[in-house]
């Protein structure tokens, strides 16, 4: 069974600037990939997927559907350059301007774990198989939620920081995870687990 | 060494609020204090003694003060060294740390506070004598009672027969002499989590006498006694006399 590496966007596959690193982000995506794929030993063996909270349109910043539609070519070039092999987007926010996009209870909006649930569904993957990379807490708590084996946490000033929309139904007190302090010692993270699993 | 140890997980104790070392640790946890002019933390001491008589066993600390510091200086650690760490969110306190911690799947766990400096003779003889399938062991060591926060009465084979927890000033009998030494704990502890699963933590600190008297009620539990160096570094002055004991040891 392949295994399952889900990685946050922002901050960790292209900056996590205040106007969505997403929209100038493409290149440095692309390489970040190619690196990450350079650097795991068996990097055939796992399924590449990111899990991204996206609020640019729930902020208004954007028109919604000209986000959707930017989002999607975004990640399917990526596909089709063979770097990613899924993905999974939240647009969702609990105090969204955009009202279709207001939501407090969705399930998909990291630290829950409903994104990753779905890939991992949709994927046939197991997720004592499985990791994920971020740079915020938030990210670790919904690897954790869904069970996943590793959690990586990229080292950052505000890799601790909570908002009120970071939400969960189950209150977690203790969060397990890796540090790694960039992506180059993420692989050497990822290759030490491999290794054992 | 070691390399067929039954120990299979060490949990590090870190989630300590440093309160006793401020302004120390005001921008840096306990652990994470220097010890020699190199830059060697406690810490990172402690990791490099533990990979070696524990090569293959998985290691972890649990946090809370500080979180991105702590975070920073692990993702620095060479990664055979660094441990997988453990955030707490609100601070549990030891005893419900190592409870949460018994979930995990793993057999014989050894818990060592992330606040002392040992010698490096010292921890290996220690990791050797204690690395025994399904026992438990508290590593205690001799110090005046009323400095002592806890005391172990041992057999003649050093098996533990009752620990007690003791107050600040001592829970000194009549007559008896404020010079007189007993065996504390150490701050180290190695035992299977078996034992410890079903245990509901009804008590934030410390650590040892209510667990331990739990374990004893289930299980033998045996002493290891250090002999030399080791320093829980609770105050400054402790800190310099590590300090100065680990310059001299290079």
């Amino acid at each position: 069974m392949k295994k399952g590496l889900f990685l946050d966007g922002d901050g960790v596959l292209w900056p996590d600037v205040a106007l969505g690193g997403i929209l100038t982000g493409f290149n440095q995506a692309k390489k970040s990939l190619i690196d990450l794929k350079s650097s795991i030993f068996d990097s055939e063996n796992f399924v590449f997927l990111v899990v991204s909270n996206q609020t640019l349109a729930a902020r208004n910043l954007i028109p919604e559907q000209e986000f959707r539609d930017f989002v999607t070519d975004f990640f399917e070039r990526l596909i089709d350059l063979e770097l990613l092999d899924g993905y999974a987007i939240c647009f969702h926010h609990p105090k969204a301007l955009n009202e279709s996009l207001r939501s407090a209870n969705c399930s998909c909006r990291k630290p829950r774990p409903g994104m990753i649930n779905s890939l991992l569904e949709k994927n046939s993957l197991s997720s004592e198989k499985s990791l994920i990379v971020g740079d915020r807490v938030t990210d670790i708590i919904a690897g954790q939620l869904a069970g996943l084996s590793l959690k990586v946490l990229l080292s950052g000033p505000r890799s601790f920081e909570f908002n009120d929309s970071d939400r969960t139904e189950s209150e977690i007190t203790s969060i397990r995870l890796k540090p790694a302090s960039d992506l180059l010692d993420v692989a050497h993270v990822i290759n030490e687990w491999g290794f054992n699993n | 060494m070691n390399g067929g140890s039954t120990i299979d997980a060490i949990l590090i104790l870190g989630a300590g609020q440093g309160s006793r070392l401020k302004p120390l640790t005001n921008n840096s946890p306990k652990p994470l204090l220097s010890i020699n002019a190199k830059g060697e933390t406690i810490v990172g001491r402690l990791l490099s003694q533990i990979r070696q008589a524990f090569p293959r066993a998985s290691i972890f600390m649990n946090f809370n003060s500080l979180p991105e510091i702590v975070v920073e200086y692990m993702a620095r650690v060479s990664t055979n060294l660094r441990p997988e760490l453990i955030y707490e969110r609100i601070r549990l306190g030891p005893t419900k740390s190592v409870v949460e911690f018994s979930k995990l799947n793993y057999k014989d766990i050894l818990v060592i506070n992330g606040d002392l400096v040992l010698s490096n003779t010292e921890f290996t003889r220690m990791s050797q004598a204690i690395d025994v399938p399904n026992k438990a062991f508290v590593v205690v060591h001799r110090r005046k009672k009323e400095d002592a926060r806890s005391q172990v009465n041992i057999d003649a084979n050093g098996f533990v027969t009752s620990i007690m927890e003791l107050t600040e000033v001592g829970n000194h009998e009549f007559g008896s002499s404020f010079e007189e030494e007993v065996l504390s704990l150490s701050g180290i502890y190695k035992f299977p989590t078996n034992i410890t699963r079903d245990y509901i933590a009804q008590h934030e600190e410390p650590l040892s006498p209510k667990l331990i008297e739990f374990w004893l009620s289930q299980i033998e539990v045996k002493s290891f006694e250090w002999d030399d160096l080791r320093y829980s570094i609770d105050s400054l002055e402790t800190l310099t006399r590590a300090r100065m004991q680990i310059e001299k040891e290079l």
